[in-house]
């Protein structure tokens, strides 16, 4: 290899890998394939109140609000003011003992996300004065109260500053509604500690520096992945859970087998659980 | 790590691992499915009795006779991407999405050539009956439809269907043979704890085609006549409504939407799972029924039983219509009971047996609806070996 080797070896890898990203990214699902597409909700914990953005999607959420005897299922119309009351009389909030949290609607607007409409709908989950907020428990039915087949997608994180990381929590379908986060008390405590912006400014460092590792890498050995590359992969793809996982749920993980790795980094394959109901 | 970095790097290192991914079914091959006949496809307008489509009933010494005669047709590489690991992880990945989608696991049938393809279906003979080996006929062949107006490169089409063993065809060992694509998901078990013949999905769009010979199909015919005949009979009584509306099966595939992403995945991911339990919005139970009602319940029961071979899925039918089973069964309804009316919806929910059916909107075809069905078994889908 030439002096130049290195360098050209580290720049056709990114190009490659660009290519490959944006092939991806090309190559996504598009909503029109999705008959029955799910909704979501992300909490964001702040010192004293919770965030909760939801997507509704629009064409399951009409079915949703159609009157069952009309048999229409495209009948019912929308506005913004049945919106807010549909979502306030299925969106809530309580503590673990039950008291119930306040809960008001924010912001109401349309949004089309990879060729499919959604309401997306902003709402401010507050606790009662003695309660904490990481006390919480999410009573969510929109849609699923009607829709047998619907999935609520439900995540959270420690704060809205930039880098921290948002956890799929739980997935809700009929009859299930209620997803109590107690388990992932850490999003609370690190949003009071300010945890998470110094731990950004950590994980950027160290990503740069195991970038420029690769880099090397790849110039001592080629673009070729091995074996021992891809268990590394898959050792960086179980680190996106931290740090909401305990030491000794991380000590139980095992090493994970290349193509297994390599399927389910593409598949999404680890994004399940189960589903009450 | 937060997520900026982690993205930055797990992008960066995900592109690096996609470069030694390239061992797995060839999208750049142009399909060369290996068509059904006119005849092979099954006359629709015939009734057919579903046996043992090996003739002279299969068993499981003749599956694997049949696997390991396809699998020593095929070249080494291909071998490799026929033969996976029996594992939860492995198992789970099926789907009733386009495979552009969901990607199966697997070697594409539309990649072999007419050796391959021969071996291929003696083994999907050996597996089924002759209306299971007819439903996968049927599906690729409906696909085939789909395929001329895809306008945004799903894959569909009959070249477009996986096989795979999961886990290496034996006579003592589990192992699970895997036969997939859009709209079709069969996943029997051999020798695991359970006799598995389960998840098994089958849908179609279009409903009713014709192809160029003339010949009319309707991939479901048999399954969706019987399933609507059975929600005409019960949709009056009022135990047997099921709250609620249905927009696709319940118990099927979940689609993962993260906020701020698009969605992905389509995959069994909440496998194992949880079924309702009680008395209250099941339906109504089978030993309330009049025996003529019975019997459309134990004929929609065996329009989904009769797709795999009797050595597969026999004993599941003797356990799903005992006597004790049966009238413990529920059957339930929601929607119009109608084959043309998007949000039809028929259960059967039986102590094992789970078997579903509803009427979609149409996707290639918007003004014509299509079917999904399911069938699971709450204690032996993968044949109790799909585990961590």
């Amino acid at each position: 290899m030439t002096r130049a080797g290195p360098a050209a070896a580290g720049m056709v890898a990114v190009a490659v890998v660009a290519t490959i990203i944006a092939t991806i990214i090309a190559a996504s699902p598009t909503a029109e394939a999705h008959p029955a597409p799910s909704s979501s909700v992300a909490l964001t914990f702040a010192t004293r109140s919770v965030k909760a953005q939801l997507l509704l999607p629009v064409s399951e959420l009409t079915y949703a609000m159609t009157d069952v005897a009309s048999q229409d299922p495209g009948s019912a119309h929308i506005d913004e003011r049945a919106l807010r009351r549909y979502v306030v009389a299925h969106v809530s909030a309580e503590s673990h003992d039950g008291a119930p949290w306040s809960v008001a609607v924010r912001a109401v607007k349309a949004e089309t996300l990879d060729d499919h409409d959604y309401w997306a709908v902003d709402m401010m989950l507050t606790p009662p004065p003695d309660c904490d907020v990481s006390d919480l428990v999410l009573v969510d039915d929109a849609i699923t109260r009607e829709i047998r087949n619907h999935f609520i997608f439900a995540t959270a994180r420690a704060s809205e500053a930039a880098g921290t990381a948002a956890d799929v929590v739980g997935i809700l379908q009929y009859p299930a509604s209620r997803l109590s986060i107690s388990g992932t008390a850490s999003h609370a405590h690190a949003a009071r500690s300010g945890f998470g912006s110094r731990q950004a400014r950590i994980s950027i460092v160290l990503a740069s520096l195991a970038s420029l590792a690769i880099l090397a890498l790849l110039a001592a050995g080629g673009v070729r992945s091995s074996t021992a590359w891809s268990r590394w992969i898959c050792l960086m793809g179980e680190s996106k859970a931290p740090p909401f996982r305990s030491p000794r749920e991380r000590a139980a993980i095992r090493p994970e087998s290349p193509r297994s790795c390599r399927k389910r980094l593409a598949g999404g394959i680890d994004a399940g659980r189960s589903i009450p109901g | 790590m937060t997520r900026e970095a982690t993205v930055l790097l797990i992008s960066f290192v995900l592109g690096l691992s996609l470069l030694d991914c390239r061992h797995g079914p060839s999208s750049a091959v142009p399909p060369k499915p290996p068509l059904p006949t006119a005849s092979s496809a099954g006359d629709t307008t015939k009734t057919t009795a579903c046996v043992d489509a090996a003739g002279g009933g299969s068993n499981v010494g003749t599956v694997v006779a049949a696997a390991t005669a396809f699998r020593d047709a095929l070249p080494d590489g291909l071998r490799a991407t026929l033969q996976h690991p029996l594992t939860r992880a492995t198992a789970i990945v099926w789907s009733n999405l386009p495979v552009k989608l969901v990607p199966r696991t697997g070697v594409r049938l539309g990649d072999l050539d007419a050796a391959q393809s021969a071996a291929v279906r003696r083994l999907f003979a050996a597996a089924t009956t002759t209306c299971g080996l007819a439903m996968l006929d049927e599906v690729r062949l409906s696909d085939d439809v789909l395929a001329t107006v895809d306008k945004r490169g799903l894959k569909w089409g009959a070249g477009n269907f996986y096989v795979a063993f999961l886990g290496a065809p034996s006579e003592r060992a589990p192992w699970i043979l895997q036969i997939g694509g859009h709209h079709l998901a069969y996943n029997f078990t051999f020798n695991g704890e359970r006799a598995g013949a389960t998840p098994l999905f089958f849908g179609t769009e279009p409903t009713r085609f014709t192809t160029a010979d003339g010949a009319t199909h309707e991939p479901l015919r048999e399954q969706s006549a019987a399933m609507i005949a059975l929600a005409q009979a019960i949709a009056a009584r009022p135990a047997a409504r099921l709250s609620g509306k249905f927009t696709d099966v319940v118990k099927g595939v979940v689609i993962n939407f993260p906020p701020g992403q698009p969605p992905t995945g389509g995959l069994d991911t909440a496998f194992p799972l949880n079924y309702p339990t009680g008395t209250s919005d099941r339906g109504i139970r089978v030993d309330a029924l009049s025996s003529d009602e019975q019997a459309l319940v134990r004929r929609a029961i065996e329009s989904y039983a009769s797709l795999p071979a009797q050595s597969i899925a026999g004993d599941l039918l003797k356990a799903y219509e005992a006597p004790a089973a049966f009238g413990q069964t529920y059957v339930g309804c929601a929607g119009g009971a109608d084959l043309s009316k998007v949000g039809t919806y028929v259960r059967i929910d039986g102590p094992r047996g789970w078997m579903e059916f509803v009427v979609q909107d149409g996707i290639a075809f918007p003004d014509k609806p299509h079917y999904h069905a399911l069938w699971r078994d709450k204690e032996s889908d993968y044949g109790g070996e799909a585990k961590q």
